[in-house]
């Protein structure tokens, strides 16, 4: 029993949960507890102890148990397996009634590595300029220009789904040694002459001789305090700054420097949050900012916000819109496309399709283009799906039909092969087989076939989680000699399995009805089956038809998918149990007041989780431990 | 660099090899030799994930696309999946019959972590590891060149536990992450920090002094979990201290001149045979060199995670991890085949090309100082059983070469688990006898000069390597 305690320990107590409830009981007592009971329990998780006691104790331990049903992992193979019926039942008993009663609650502050990302954003603004690579390039081609992205390792996405979740991915010496080497190119351009406006906006006018003592400390000063995103005390000055046993004052500003980028304060976020009280509690004012920069620049704090959270300006919610407002106003606020988007609709995958540059990079940033405009131009959410704007350039012109008059004439200057063109804002007048991210002409050559678009919309647009696939799924068999049957018509007699259909009967529909699209082609002509059935029993005839349900009775579906990967990239973890109760409130109040992207933002910033965190020290610990 | 301190022998082997290369100081080798060693003694592992292709005998495939040779020791017949190695027959051995007991039911999406280590790594729960083979021959060997190891993979870092990115392990069991791109791995063989490198490495020294003693007090109040984040923090403070100690050791023997003419160092895993040769060139150009004596290289990722899984582009097929799912579609077994023939191929592009090469400093060609191995933690579709593996070289070491070792019982014809294309086989009983890899290590380890007779818990040698 001690992984269980452990279990308990870690996650907070859930007051008041459901009891257990008949029917999951006897589910449990019929094909777990042969193994997971008493002393000797599989995996040490005695399902007995939990079917008798507090529910809400063995909260983490159910979750776990429901994750195991979900993919299928238990109950092992050679055991007697449940109906999917009974499996299914069990889970809805655990979705519906044991989540339903939990309660709201912040998750414990756990220190985050920054992700590679924002660690280039956060030198950039810490120096005052990128760090580039040294090459020479033509204006036509599309190359990664940060020294920071070529040299840190890419971080595979975390639970959330997202890259800046970094709490699984620890530092390594690979990691450090490109910290370690980039530290030291910034700190030498700092002091370089090319740098000198940068080093004097700190310092003041620097003369021959190199900076002075005064300056010197005034640059660590500022540096450190900027670094750390939070005013450093004079004993840490004082700590940053002895040991320094190189005589010329250069060398030792700049030794101080880098001791100070290598810092765990700087490389990690929420190390310096104040631990002495212990408990649940609001975040300070500068944790409070820096989690709102990182959440919509993917960068550290600015001198305004750092101003604001200096005089205790951001808790009013007329101070929390005011900065939202003005930060996604803010060139910077690309990153909710470039790296929030982009990894919540696996734009990345859109590269992949296309080989020549400009048309990659036509492709490419529409999708950008467009999540950039919803968030800056306050559109309501739903309009993900269903939008009368689109972003065009004369390489994707020809997906847009008459509507495309309205982009400007576009002539290659001679002697240029290729050239990116950026994209102008057109609104879609006539082109009803466009709008909204789904047809996308990007997004859909990147999910080839139906399958792969049913999966996409499924999980990336209405936000659920499927299983790996059953074994022995073998393959769509051949039409039987003599008979002439479609992909779709082959494909539904294969899925016809039980094990199957459960998910089949999701994916299919949503997949058929983009047929029409061949690629990222619309082709009104052709003759396919784009009709479907959505598992709540509504029907359509085409894309248009199921366009027009995801926009009105699947509606709260999209908004609650589109909350919940907001969140969770803003707090940069999974969401949790605990997260469900603020999840459900700002889906309804969304849905309701047809809100905006940047009402969402405002809300997540105003929510329960973003403002609060649970606090655990050494003290606390060794209080419970005695309990 | 005194070009006259090189003695002719040396030179006239370095423009055969068709590249200009300044050799260290003479001190360096004078240090390695001064330890009985004239000759270095090397280790290299290459390691594929997603197994190969063992189709049934009833299936029309097996006659070509069986990974496994047939025949017997000597006069064994190769399939069309390794008759790319038939030039190299008399330098390769090629073995089956052997696995990690531990991992045995594990499946094998999970086993990368555990090829080189043989820990018992599991499929879920808790997660430990424990020092690789190639580690421990680092830890012999890695004192007489600037680089103990060079650890190699596709995708670089540490990827995830059972979802290993590197093969290496340090004797903690904490994986060393992997270098996975060309320009990186040879400035860090061949090219100078900088100027002032000397330096940038005091400035990075009095960083980590600095880092050691005040990290420590922000670690006083956190909670036992922050707190263990802020130690993986400290672990790679310290394990850079290691290597900057190292560094400092070297710092005034001067790099190897490497011309880069012939190489692609921005190659990418998308261009994939470019990067596969390329790769394979830098460890041959860091053996040359004796930059360093122990290498490992991953390729991809299992399960076929993230873009290297298009290495299987170099033969015109998308998705290499795909293509274990796709057998028993059309021509499903000869892609795969096609495939690791292709992985064969490169593999013994190298091999021949440390044959072609003389020894620089002892007698010989380079292969024949060089173990060099190639395998994978699974055989048929996800089975953790009769791991695929060919070893080169190594004659000087007393590696036997020309060989087909088939280890264990019951399983003579290698159709145990063949044809399987679900989850049930990788799960069902383990029917037949292997013998556990550790063993073939423990050989290894000998051949090196390692004094044991065991690795992570497995007694013995293998009898007949």
């Amino acid at each position: 029993m001690r992984i269980l305690m452990l279990i308990v320990g870690l996650s907070p107590c859930v007051a008041n949960a459901a009891d257990i409830d008949a029917s999951a009981t006897r589910f449990v007592s019929e094909y777990c507890i042969d193994c997971h009971t008493g002393e000797d329990a599989h995996g040490q998780v005695d399902l007995q102890a939990m079917s008798q006691g507090d529910v809400g104790k063995y909260f983490r331990a159910w979750e776990t148990v429901a994750e195991r049903l979900h993919s299928r992992e238990m109950p092992p193979e050679d055991h007697p397996q449940p109906t999917e019926e009974e499996r299914l039942k069990f889970l809805d008993w655990y979705e519906h009634t044991l989540v339903k009663s939990v309660k709201p609650q912040p998750a414990q502050l756990r220190p985050r590595r920054l992700c590679a990302v924002e660690y280039r954003n956060t030198m950039r603004s810490l120096f005052g300029f990128d760090l580039e690579v040294a090459i020479i390039e033509a204006e036509q081609t599309v190359a990664e220009k940060s020294l920071v992205m070529k040299l840190l390792p890419t971080d595979p996405p975390g639970k959330s789904g997202f890259c800046n979740d970094t709490h699984a991915a620890p530092l390594t010496t690979v990691l450090w040694d490109q910290y370690s080497y980039l530290s030291d190119t910034a700190i030498a351009e700092l002091f370089s002459l090319k740098r000198r406006d940068v080093l004097e906006a700190i310092v003041g006018p620097v003369n021959a001789d190199g900076i002075t003592k005064n300056q010197a400390d005034r640059l660590i000063r500022t540096f450190a305090d900027r670094a750390f995103r939070r005013p450093i005390t004079d004993a840490k000055f004082q700590e940053l700054t002895q040991f320094s046993n190189e005589d010329d004052l250069e060398s030792a500003t700049k030794s101080v420097l880098k001791r100070i980028v290598m810092s765990p304060q700087f490389l990690y976020r929420s190390f310096g949050v104040d631990r002495e009280q212990a408990g649940r509690q609001k975040v300070d004012p500068y944790e409070f900012a820096e989690r709102l920069s990182y959440f919509i620049w993917a960068d550290m704090p600015d001198d305004e916000l750092f101003a604001a959270a200096e005089r205790n300006q951001l808790s009013t919610p007329e101070q929390i819109r005011q900065q939202v407002n003005r930060m996604i106003d803010s060139p910077k606020s690309i990153t909710l496309a470039t790296d929030f988007a982009y990894q919540w609709l696996t734009l990345g995958e859109v590269e992949k399709n296309s080989v020549q540059v400009p048309q990659a990079e036509a492709l490419r940033s529409q999708p950008r283009d467009f999540m950039h405009y919803l968030f800056v131009d306050d559109r309501p959410l739903i309009e993900l799906i269903d939008s009368r704007t689109a972003f065009v350039n004369p390489y994707t012109r020809g997906f847009y039909g008459a509507d495309s008059n309205q982009v400007k004439r576009y002539r290659k200057a001679s002697g240029i092969e290729r050239e990116i063109v950026p994209n102008q804002k057109i609104t879609l007048v006539e082109t009803v087989d466009r709008g909204g991210i789904l047809t996308m002409p990007g997004i859909l050559a990147m999910n080839r076939g139906p399958i792969l678009r049913g999966i996409w919309v499924l999980e990336r647009i209405l936000g659920e989680h499927l299983p790996e696939p059953p074994p022995n799924v073998g393959q769509v068999p051949p039409a039987p000699q003599g008979k002439k049957l479609t992909f779709r018509q082959r494909f539904e007699q294969h899925r016809s399995k039980s094990a199957c259909a459960v998910c089949h009967d999701r994916i299919d529909p949503l997949g058929f009805a983009f047929e029409r699209y061949t690629g990222a082609k619309y082709q009104s002509q052709l003759d396919v089956d784009t009709s479907g059935r959505l598992p709540s029993g509504e029907k359509f005839d085409d894309f248009q038809g199921l366009k027009k349900i995801l926009v009105t009775s699947q509606r709260k579906r999209v908004i609650r998918n589109i909350v919940e990967r907001t969140l969770s990239y803003a707090l940069c973890r999974k969401l949790e149990l605990f997260d469900r109760p603020t999840v459900d409130a700002l889906t309804e109040q969304l849905h309701r007041s047809n809100g905006s992207y940047r009402d969402l933002v405002f809300e997540i910033a105003m929510s329960l989780p973003f403002r609060e965190t649970t606090i655990e020290n050494r003290l606390s610990q060794q209080q419970e431990s005695k309990e | 660099m005194p070009r006259q301190s090189v003695s002719l022998s040396r030179r006239r082997f370095l423009y055969g090899a068709g590249i200009a290369l300044a050799l260290p100081r003479l001190e360096s080798f004078a240090r390695a030799e001064s330890n009985g060693n004239e000759t270095p003694k090397r280790f290299l592992s290459v390691y594929h994930p997603d197994g190969v292709g063992l189709p049934l005998k009833s299936d029309p495939a097996w006659k070509d696309w069986s990974w496994f040779p047939r025949g017997g020791e000597r006069d064994f017949e190769l399939t069309k999946v390794l008759d790319v190695l038939e030039p190299l027959r008399n330098e390769i051995t090629i073995y089956s019959g052997l696995s990690h007991p531990a991992a045995r039911r594990v499946h094998g999406h999970s086993n990368a972590d555990q090829y080189l280590t043989a820990a018992a790594t599991g499929g879920n729960g808790p997660y430990k590891n424990s020092i690789s083979v190639d580690q421990v021959i680092a830890a012999h060997v890695g004192e007489f060149t600037r680089h103990s190891s060079l650890v190699l993979s596709t995708n670089g870092g540490i990827g995830a536990p059972r979802g290993a990115q590197t093969q290496s392990f340090n004797h903690e069991g904490r994986p060393i992450p992997a270098m996975n791109k060309p320009k990186q791995i040879f400035d860090t063989l061949f090219v100078a920090s900088s100027r002032d490198a000397a330096a940038k490495l005091a400035r990075s020294k009095s960083a980590l002094d600095f880092l050691i003693d005040h990290t420590r007090s922000l670690g006083r109040k956190l909670s036992s979990h922050d707190q263990q984040t802020l130690q993986q923090y400290l672990d790679s403070v310290r394990d850079t201290e290691l290597k900057l100690t190292k560094a400092q050791q070297w710092i005034d023997t001067p790099l190897p001149q490497i011309k880069t003419g012939h190489l692609n160092l921005d190659a990418d895993p998308t261009e994939a045979k470019l990067y596969f040769e390329t790769m394979y060139e830098l460890i041959y150009l860091a053996f040359l060199s004796d930059s360093t004596r122990v290498a490992t290289f991953q390729l991809g990722r299992e399960n076929g995670e993230g873009p290297h899984d298009l290495l299987s582009m170099a033969v015109g097929l998308r998705g290499a991890h795909g293509l274990t799912h796709a057998v028993k579609q059309p021509n499903g077994w000869k892609n795969l085949g096609t495939y690791n023939r292709y992985q064969a191929q490169e593999f013994g592009r190298f091999v021949q090309k440390l044959q072609n090469t003389p020894e620089p400093n002892g007698s010989g060609t380079m292969l024949d100082n060089t173990f060099a191995m190639h395998g994978s933690a699974s055989s048929s579709f996800h089975l953790s059983r009769n791991y695929p593996i060919i070893s080169a070289g190594g004659k000087n070491l007393g590696f036997n070469n020309g060989r087909f070792l088939k280890f264990g019982t019951g399983n003579e014809d290698n159709q145990a688990g063949a044809g399987i294309t679900t989850d049930a086989g990788w799960r069902g009983k383990v029917e037949v006898e292997e013998l556990p890899l550790a063993q073939l290590f423990v050989t290894v380890l000998q051949r090196f000069g390692v004094e044991t007779d065991s690795f992570a818990g497995y007694k013995g040698t293998l009898e007949r390597v």
